[in-house]
């Protein structure tokens, strides 16, 4: 590769990474550095093909495609913000999701059964799709947990703490607590009396 | 509410740039660059999808359950650089099955009317 090459490859790469800011912040943090990889295959294979030539005609429909994605993905992260606290309900109670920094919260209310926590694991995967990995379930209003509803949240423990994520459980009433303990939930995630110190116990985790 | 129970009709029609996507990865699991490639010598240049393009349309076909992340590992192709694997899952599949034949019902319709039949429509007639 001769330094002509290398010059203009390296000028593209760097005006790409700058396009790159006007993206989501969110967007950015998932897919930046795979679409700057792409976009540096496509630049060595249109350099490759063409010379300079080729890569003025990548860049012009780049910045056509840049300009209208750039806006979807702000249209869309404004229409996420405003379903951020989306509420998952079941004919025995809801989980609502809300997000603190780097931390999904879900608040459970009622019965947490096979469909409740059905429910929480799907509220978890979306959250975990949003390159979530840490997570505190708040279980003050659940009055009953029954044994698939248990087998449920170890699904959860487990696809949490495989991505190397943390779960807190939070105002838990004390028999709920004592089954946690039994079914042995409590190896793998740690137990608050509030939301707080939960949070707070996240703090250190990397996201 | 699992992808099991989930009607794959709820999500069409497609966009042209999503269906080529999922076309893309029925032969298999591909990363961005693979699947950019596949489209732009399948349509022989035609379709060319950009980063932009192609990243948003994972992002929502992640978050539909159509596709599912692999883990990264490097292309032998591309030297050792890293890349993200993605697959199709099985609702993605049906997904894809139900767009090709609300094409394919589209087609046959159109070939219905003389008047749009065209030399490229006329040979294709019957072979839908």
């Amino acid at each position: 590769m001769t330094d002509h090459s290398q010059w203009a490859l390296a000028i593209s790469d760097r005006l790409y990474h700058l396009l790159l800011l006007a993206y989501p912040a969110r967007f950015r943090r998932a897919y930046g550095r795979d679409m700057e990889q792409l976009f540096r295959d496509c630049c060595r294979d249109a350099y490759g093909q063409n010379g300079a030539l080729g890569l003025i005609g990548l860049w012009l429909p780049t910045l056509f495609e840049w300009a209208t994605t750039t806006l979807n993905e702000h249209i869309s992260e404004v229409c996420h913000m405003s379903s951020a606290n989306l509420v998952r309900q079941w004919p025995e109670g809801l989980v609502r999701e809300r997000r603190a920094g780097n931390v999904g919260i879900l608040e459970t209310d009622g019965y947490i059964n096979g469909k409740g926590g059905e429910a929480v694991v799907e509220a978890c995967e979306g959250l975990i799709r949003e390159e979530f990995r840490h997570f505190v379930l708040n279980l003050e209003k659940v009055h009953i947990i029954n044994s698939v509803g248990v087998a449920k949240l170890i699904e959860m423990l487990e696809k949490v703490t495989g991505l190397g994520g943390k779960v807190a459980f939070c105002n838990v009433r004390p028999t709920i607590a004592k089954t946690f303990r039994i079914m042995g939930l409590l190896k793998s995630a740690d137990l608050f009396t509030s939301e707080e110190p939960a949070l707070a116990s996240m703090g250190d985790s990397e996201n | 509410m699992t992808s099991e129970e989930r009607d794959p009709k709820k999500l069409l029609p497609l966009t042209p740039a999503v269906f080529h996507i999922l076309l893309a990865l029925v032969d298999g699991e591909r990363h961005g660059y693979g699947i950019m490639q596949e489209v732009k010598t399948r349509t022989e240049g035609e379709v060319r999808l950009g980063p932009g393009t192609l990243y948003g349309a994972f992002k929502r076909l992640l978050a539909n359950g159509l596709i599912e992340e692999m883990d990264e590992r490097p292309d032998p192709e591309l030297g050792d650089e890293r890349r993200r694997y993605y697959r199709l899952t099985g609702f993605g599949l049906r997904v894809a099955r139900a767009e090709a034949q609300r094409l394919a019902q589209l087609v046959h319709l159109a070939q219905t009317k003389p008047e749009l039949l065209g030399p490229e429509l006329a040979t294709n007639a019957g072979s839908v």
